[in-house]
């Protein structure tokens, strides 16, 4: 008996001292001790190698009512430095909480960077543990600082919601492609595919109801990037230099503000009707680990249809408009003759007609056959040009023809020799568009909209 | 994770399908058929097992069918040129698992099953290391001798001084110790065992007649 109750003594003893000493509890950290990055900037910085904005969420203002949707959600810090983690680490000085990237959303990165440096911060960035492969990756032509000082949720209070819902808006506006970090990586890898990433770009939004302004101030003018970037680092702080890095400070941009024009006082009225407003609109494509262009409107509609990830986009033909969507993934044969690809596409598309602004009754035979050829034509005129684009004049092969190709060789040493991303740009593209048209709707006629 | 990572997989990875060649593939692959040494446990608990022969024929294709899937996983959402670069290729795969919004950041709870599982297997490894040591020394007590070799194994895994030296030791176990003690060894014996019986079975045959 005593044998018993030794040996249940012990166990719990040893229990209670796993349970205590191995929960791990002793280096935890509160959610309300951190600091959430939910986006990053990147530019060439003039006195170190990048100038890194960092925009922070502010719970406070995200729970609190009250507040203007957005507006106070968010906070920027700029800082210039080496690199991200020198970045991060100067920041957490000037603020009272430890910064953490596990909630980053969005790396925005300028064309200036994106033509030099781009691929060598992308294996920085994914050899992170703590910035997730899903983030989305987005080159802007301006200043990158600037899309995410103007990123202010109108919607919503909360911007990392904002930033997930905006891009994922590539799947019902076909204006631009989804890009996270993992996809970039692994392509900007591989032999046999380029890599792409989301073109953002800062629109001037301007209030109708607002007074005519017959020189508006643009994206790119001092003042109202001055007046923004003030507003900003007014939240961080005065003058600032240590040994990590030296910060964007609000006397600087004060200054380059005030010495603009004498008309920044004038347009500071007009400021209040008119904003600028980030979009994702295009993709920036890459090439021997540096862009080489971009594409927009329609060329993104063709690469979304041969890369299989169009979801369904509306498109207007003249007077009708039709929803487009992929009935099948393209049917691609790819074969090399020397120094030359052949490689034969089949696209098989579905449309739906939408609205149709003539009179035609389109349940009829012939009607139907001519707006099948006409959107035959033109989508073949639309994905040849894409493709001319990418073979003759980006020298890209973002659709990923050589992973294609890859399939016709037993060995990685025969595939070596073909050297496919040096040869993609003498390709011959022989395409068939195919498309099935469903014409029924609603009203048949314009007549029949007209009621007595 | 085949259900949550399907849209990233990619079957063009694969090929080309003999890789960097036949040698290679089949030559240096077939090293790598230490991955199943764990399989020498079969021996070790057929005494307490009714069909041993119905036991290990489904731990075996239990087995390889599970590893046949994982790799097929890795190998079609890495290409060869990232995968070779990559320390813990699997685990970032569950990084990469995300159902929408609101269902991220999964590989916390496979880190949580994978130690689970680690957990496990040094148990039986340790049960099984201790049942040879005492069957070496024909010792009758296994209770003293739990503790002393649990040490001796902490002891033995913190020498390591780092991850790259853990891997390199992991690749010779695997790909040159293991095939020679745990296939090549027990085929000799398995055929000398064999040679023996069948002398044998003459001799008594000779002294018979």
């Amino acid at each position: 008996m005593n044998r018993i109750l030794l040996k249940i003594s012990v166990s719990i003893l040893i229990m209670l001292l796993l349970f205590t000493t191995l929960t791990g509890c002793y280096n935890s950290k509160e959610l309300d001790d951190l600091a959430y990055i939910i986006g990053i900037a990147i530019d060439k910085g003039t006195e170190k190698k990048f100038m890194i904005t960092l925009q922070i969420a502010v719970p406070v203002k995200i729970a609190s009512e009250g507040s203007e949707p957005g507006k106070d959600s968010s906070t920027l810090i700029t800082i210039e430095a080496d690199s991200l983690s020198s970045a991060i680490s100067y920041a957490s000085t000037r603020t009272s909480k430890e910064m953490k990237l596990s909630h980053n959303k969005i790396i925005v990165f300028s064309e200036e960077i994106a033509k030099t440096e781009l691929t060598n911060c992308v294996n920085a960035f994914i050899s992170s543990q703590e910035i997730r492969p899903r983030t989305s990756i987005v080159v802007c032509p301006d200043e990158a600082r600037k899309f995410l000082e103007n990123a202010f949720p109108v919607l919503e209070t909360n911007p990392a919601r904002y930033y997930d819902l905006l891009l994922a808006s590539a799947e019902y506006t076909g204006y631009t492609t989804k890009t996270e970090l993992i996809d970039f990586y692994l392509n900007n890898k591989s032999k046999y595919i380029n890599p792409i990433a989301i073109h953002g770009n800062i629109t001037t939004y301007q209030d109708p109801t607002g007074p005519s302004d017959p020189n508006p101030p643009s994206a790119a003018s001092d003042s109202s990037s001055g007046n923004d970037s003030q507003g900003s680092s007014s939240e961080s702080g005065g003058n600032s230099n240590g040994g990590g890095g030296s910060s964007n400070d609000s006397s600087s941009s004060g200054g380059s503000s005030s010495g603009s024009s004498s008309g920044a006082q004038d347009s500071n009225q007009e400021q209040n009707k008119e904003d600028l407003t980030p979009e994702l609109y295009g993709i920036a494509v890459f090439a021997n680990n540096v862009m080489v262009g971009t594409l927009t409107n329609y060329e993104v509609l063709a690469h979304s249809i041969m890369t299989n990830s169009l979801q369904g986009v509306n498109f207007d033909l003249g007077e009708t408009t039709v929803s487009i969507s992929q009935r099948k993934r393209p049917q691609i044969k790819v074969n090399v003759d020397g120094n030359i690809p052949h490689i034969d596409i089949t696209v098989l598309l579905d449309a739906r007609l939408l609205y149709s602004g003539d009179n035609l009754n389109y349940l009829q035979g012939n009607n139907k056959k001519d707006l099948q050829q006409k959107l035959e034509e033109e989508f073949k005129n639309i994905i040849t040009t894409y493709l001319d684009k990418t073979a003759k004049e980006f020298k890209s092969d973002i659709v990923g023809f050589g992973k294609i190709l890859k399939a016709n060789y037993l060995t990685i040493e025969e595939l070596d020799k073909i050297n496919w991303l040096n040869i993609y740009k003498n390709s011959v593209f022989d395409l068939k568009v195919k498309f099935n048209v469903d014409t029924a709707q609603i009203f048949s006629s314009n007549e029949e909209l007209n009621t007595k | 994770m085949y259900a949550a990572l399907y849209d990233k997989m990619d079957f063009t990875n694969l090929t080309p399908i003999f890789g960097h060649g036949y040698k290679n593939v089949f030559l240096n692959g077939s090293l790598s058929v230490g991955i199943f040494n764990s399989l020498i446990i079969l021996f070790f608990i057929s005494p307490n097992v009714k069909d041993i022969k119905k036991t290990a024929i489904y731990s075996i294709v239990i087995s390889s069918i599970t590893i046949f899937l994982i790799l097929l996983l890795l190998f079609t959402i890495f290409p060869h040129e990232a995968l070779s670069q990559n320390s813990f290729a699997i685990f970032e795969l569950t990084r990469i698992i995300g159902f929408g919004r609101f269902f991220q950041r999964l590989e916390s709870i496979f880190s949580l099953l994978w130690i689970i599982v680690a957990c496990i297997f040094l148990g039986v490894a340790l049960k099984f290391s201790i049942e040879i040591f005492m069957r070496i020394f024909n010792l009758k007590y296994i209770n003293r001798l739990i503790p002393c070799i649990c040490i001796l194994n902490l002891n033995l895994s913190i020498l390591i001084p780092d991850y790259m030296t853990s891997v390199i030791i992991r690749q010779i176990l695997y790909n040159i110790v293991s095939p020679i003690l745990f296939f090549v060894c027990p085929l000799i014996i398995v055929l000398l065992a064999k040679l023996k019986l069948s002398g044998g079975k003459n001799e008594s045959n000779i002294t018979q007649n």
